[in-house]
């Protein structure tokens, strides 16, 4: 049993005992493999994870989908009750939880990981709140039929989350997903297991029936696989890399699976000449230095209008250099961390590398220093950029921008959608019919005005083209988790 | 009775042993203060006729300031313009709270309206229940985005009215509490409550947990008064925008002019009924009879959508009545604190005299009384389970609302037969059918003109379901995704789209 369970101190000297096994049906269990979780911070080993088979998804398969056929009677008002006592939970536990995810994910507890968690409870009293009102509709068709629908769960659900905000994109998942009616099968990033095991102890004295929150660690390759593969599992949802992505959908294809996937973006940030100019600069170095860079949505194209691009270009790089210093997770001034894994740092590395090579002029990076110890990449800003080149548009994922020049409307509007992705777009102008213009005409599945990466739980969020299907947040990402059966009832029509 | 010497706290003991304070005053601002005048008015229990305390009793100058109060949170605060979750979470609160002091609460309304134990816990539970359900809303109410081409952006806003005036009646105070504040406060709106003059304790012990779940002053408002005074000072307010009533019909109407007179404020109005209860030969008889008992005994009969008329088809009528009479010898009427009583008493000496005196009317007009009939005891307003039978439709006990545990049982032979009887009133709040064939249960709900059809249930209620009459009992709907509508108004703003060249 010991060995299920870690004894860890944190840095900050919290103690607490680390589950490590798989949580599956209510219990915990070891497997053949097992993860090594990495402290970005530190390069060093917290602690392994067990990780999961081909043959534990089964298991956790066949136990959620016993457990569907109880958890699916249960009233919307019971299954509320279960996700407010667990997002109380999870504010009670918020010092702990953050604490975690700030040496696992390589991010500051203060500035980023506390808002992950506390963004946990809020989603889960969300989703709460519109469990017990999901309806269907009556459709009149005449005195003869009686048709309606009703919006019903889909089952046994896959999710496969990522690394960037481990155990806050879980529960962009787990919560409709429950709250909906559907029995789930989560499984973190091969990177970053360490907080949603945590979290399955708060899930145990939540009191969610066994079998119907099954928490797993694994690799994408095995576990992952095996969810999109499963011919029980009747949806996956994945957030990750489009590539990724793409397999995802291809797996799904075996038993038709209903897909929806958060990918990758390389998002556009445009600065008019005529915007607050103060507040552009620091929404944009904002929007591309939160979470190190490593964000779905991220603007790491910034385009600046060619009447104020220099002093655009002499106020940014101030505000970089201000803003994000390189600091230690536990220190509440810091706002930036390293990157997650040796992996990532090589391959951002490599584009910094492409990027002088194409001709990009550096305007920050090169001379930073950066501490001993850790995947550190110092915020890299790069600017004259052109549209052919790598750095411009393919998805870095880290603290590196690209900083183009435009003069007309058409131009930038035409540079903004030029890509395959299609996640988020930013416009920063005081002209109402531009901002309106440009949020009726940029493919983007999220458009801020005079903002950055500002989401809400409330407004639904995903991507256009291959950023991604489906939408999650809002009621649209309740949605997703539930599928439309029509009745119709024969009142008298006969052959 | 008028004193300035009146605590605005009264330690109060309830017969079951559970002791607490009773505040007594206006509640206003976020504090409790007398009313201006110092005019207070007795509170009696009506199970006892004991005088249980006197609370302060609020008059135009009252209610003129905590309508001020009210306005004043409106516009100066940011209750209505703040992140929607904040409010949520302040019903959830207050949800909470109320399902910790459930047993004093229960209590209270046992006190004060006379209902049974077994009933008051109930509300209690649906109070907290319907909070919670109203809570989960309020970050939820989104307008829409209308394509009407390029050239403008339409879209719509649901914005909250304002300052809110909503009257509640003595059968359900603390509950009709909750289907008022619930969506008035999720949608960003601010209240004067103002409670019966019989029933008027629980409301004001629901004040303090309001302060407790973080409701910040002003945003609720509960007076205690008299309708023809405070009530209708509220009606015709120039600074409240909407009213919500609750109540018999007359009031309705007259509540309805006052805002016509006044400043057309919205109206919202749940009022009488005399609905039907009808049982098809092929129901389940014992379970038909069950039935009939919460249709009419449940909460003394003093229940808007009652099922007070009851139309038996001829096939099972004998059966069926002798079920129905058999569980009527199985209810326990009598003292509220006992936890094996059913029905406690009727809430008022008025409303007592008034179900005696139908019940003489009904004699007097030629019906059978079948059982019942007659009050029990000398001491609290206790009357016994009535049946009326043979009786025809211009009867006054077949048309008028009695309010009371009195019902009239009817036979019928064909469905056409008794649609045409059931929607024979001017109410339509409720109707009950009990039949075993699916076909026959969907076809007559679509032909019943109530605004809820139960069907093999009665009095049978869900937060998410709406609520509200047809035809007299009433305009609009409370409770289910409709009741928002009531507490928001549609902007709708376009803005025009110039395409430029550079």
């Amino acid at each position: 049993m010991s060995d299920l369970f870690v004894d860890i101190t944190l840095p900050n000297g919290l103690q607490y005992k680390q589950p490590v096994g798989l949580y599956i049906n209510g219990q915990w269990l070891k497997s053949d493999t097992q993860i090594v979780s990495i402290n970005p911070y530190t390069e060093e080993p917290i602690t392994s994870v067990y990780a999961a088979s081909a043959a534990d998804v089964d298991t956790a398969a066949q136990a959620a989908h016993v457990a569907f056929q109880s958890w699916k009677r249960v009233t919307g008002e019971d299954k509320a009750r279960l996700l407010r006592r667990l997002a109380t939970l999870t504010e009670e536990n918020l010092e702990l939880l953050a604490s975690l995810e700030a040496i696992d994910a390589g991010k500051p507890k203060e500035y980023n990981a506390k808002a992950d968690v506390e963004g946990v409870a809020a989603i889960l009293n969300y989703y709460a709140g519109s469990a017990d009102k999901i309806s269907g509709r009556v459709i009149p068709i005449s005195d003869t039929k009686f048709a309606y629908t009703r919006r019903e769960p889909l089952g046994v659900v896959g999710q496969i989350v990522p690394w960037n905000y481990p155990i806050s994109m879980s529960s962009w998942k787990f919560a409709p997903a429950l709250a909906a009616g559907n029995c789930i099968i989560i499984k973190s990033a091969e990177n970053t297991p360490l907080s949603l095991l945590l979290f399955a102890t708060l899930v145990e004295q939540a009191g969610f029936p066994p079998g119907v929150f099954n928490i797993i660690s694994g690799y994408g390759a095995i576990a992952g696989t095996a969810i999109s593969t499963h011919p029980l599992i009747q949806k996956v949802a994945f957030t990750g890399s489009t590539k990724v992505g793409q397999t995802v959908q291809r797996d799904a294809s075996a038993n038709l699976k209903n897909v929806t996937l958060e990918c990758g973006g390389k998002s556009p940030l445009i600065v008019f000449d005529d915007a607050d100019f103060e507040q552009a600069v620091k929404w944009a170095a904002w929007g591309i230095m939160y979470n190190s860079g490593q964000n779905c949505t991220a603007n790491a194209r910034i385009y600046v209008q060619d009447t104020i691009y220099d002093a655009f270009l002499e106020k940014f790089r101030a505000t970089v250099i201000e803003e994000f210093p390189l600091l230690d997770a536990f220190d509440d001034r810091a706002k930036l961390g390293p990157v997650i894994s040796k992996v990532q740092y090589d391959k951002i590395k490599q584009y910094i590398a492409s990027g002088k090579a194409d001709g990009a002029r550096v305007l920050l990076g090169d001379d930073t220093k950066v501490p001993e110890k850790g995947y550190w990449i110092p915020p890299t800003v790069f600017v004259d950029c052109a549209e052919h080149m790598k750095i411009v548009r393919e998805e870095i994922f880290g603290p590196v921008v690209a900083v183009s020049k435009f003069s007309s409307e058409e131009e930038v509007l035409a540079k903004a959608n030029d890509s395959t992705y299609g996640l988020a777009a930013m416009v920063f102008t005081k002209d109402i019919v531009k901002a309106h213009r440009f949020a009726a005409e940029l493919e983007a599945g999220t458009v801020y005005v005079n903002s950055s990466n500002d989401e809400d739980i409330k407004a639904p969020f995903g991507g256009y083209k291959m950023s991604g299907i489906g939408r999650e947040l809002g009621e649209e990402g309740l949605e997703i988790y539930t599928q439309v059966k029509s009745v119709h009832i024969n009142l008298g029509n006969k052959l | 009775m008028v004193t300035d010497e009146y605590p605005l706290t009264v330690h109060i003991k309830l017969p079951n042993g559970v002791e607490y304070d009773q505040p007594t005053g206006l509640f206003i601002n976020g504090e409790f203060t007398k009313s201006k005048q110092g005019k207070t008015f007795e509170v009696v229990s009506p199970s006892t006729e004991e005088i249980v305390c006197s609370v302060y009793e609020a008059l135009e100058e009252d209610v003129n300031a905590a309508v001020d109060a009210a306005e004043n949170a409106f516009k100066n605060t940011e209750w209505a313009t703040q992140d929607p979750s904040v409010r949520g979470r302040c019903l959830l609160k207050l949800a909470d709270l109320v399902e910790q002091h459930a047993e004093v609460l229960a209590g209270i309304e046992s006190l004060d309206n006379g209902k049974s134990l077994f009933c008051s816990r109930g509300d209690v539970a649906l109070c907290s229940a319907y909070f919670r359900s109203c809570a989960g809303y309020a970050d939820k109410v989104d307008g829409r985005i209308i394509d009407t081409g390029s050239n403008h952006l339409s879209y719509t806003r649901r914005e909250p009215i304002g300052v809110c005036g909503q009257i509640i009646p003595w059968n359900f105070p603390l509950l009709m509490a909750s289907w008022k504040l619930g969506p008035c406060l999720a949608t960003g709106n601010v209240t004067v409550l103002k409670t019966a003059e019989s029933t008027p304790l629980s409301a004001l012990y629901l004040c303090n947990l309001l302060n407790e779940a973080g409701f910040p002053p002003g945003v609720v408002n509960i007076i205690s008064g008299f309708g023809k005074t405070t009530g209708d000072v509220i009606a015709l307010h120039p600074k409240v925008r909407k009213l919500a009533f609750t109540g018999s019909t007359a009031t309705g109407r007259h509540i309805m002019k006052r805002a016509a007179e006044s400043n057309l404020k919205k109206v919202t109005l749940e009022l009488g009924g005399k609905s039907p209860n009808i049982i098809f030969n092929d129901a389940d008889i014992a379970k038909a009879a069950q039935n009939m008992i919460i249709g009419i005994f449940y909460n003394s009969g003093e229940v808007c959508c009652a099922g007070s008329r009851i139309y038996c088809q001829s096939g099972i009528y004998d059966e069926l009545l002798v079920e129905f009479k058999k569980a009527i010898a199985n209810l326990k009427v009598g003292d509220p604190f006992d936890e094996t009583t059913f029905q406690g008493s009727q809430t008022s000496q008025l409303q007592l005299d008034r179900i005696l005196n139908y019940i003489d009317v009904g004699k007097k007009e030629g019906a059978q009384l079948i059982t019942g009939g007659e009050r029990i005891g000398g001491k609290g307003y206790f009357i016994k389970p009535t049946i009326f039978g043979n009786v025809h439709e211009e009867m006054r006990i077949v048309k008028e609302e009695i309010f009371g545990p009195v019902v009239t049982i009817t036979k019928f032979e064909t469905v056409d037969e008794v649609i045409e009887l059931a929607n024979n009133s001017e109410y339509g709040l409720a109707a009950g059918l009990h039949t075993e064939d699916i076909n026959k249960a969907i076809d007559v709900s679509n032909r019943l003109k109530a605004g809820t059809v139960w069907v093999n249930t009665y009095n049978d209620f869900h937060s998410s379901v709406p609520f509200g009459g047809y035809a007299q009992s009433g305009i609009g709907r409370e409770m289910g995704i409709e009741a928002f509508d009531n507490y928001t108004q549609v902007k709708a703003v376009r803005i025009k789209i110039d395409k430029k060249k550079a």
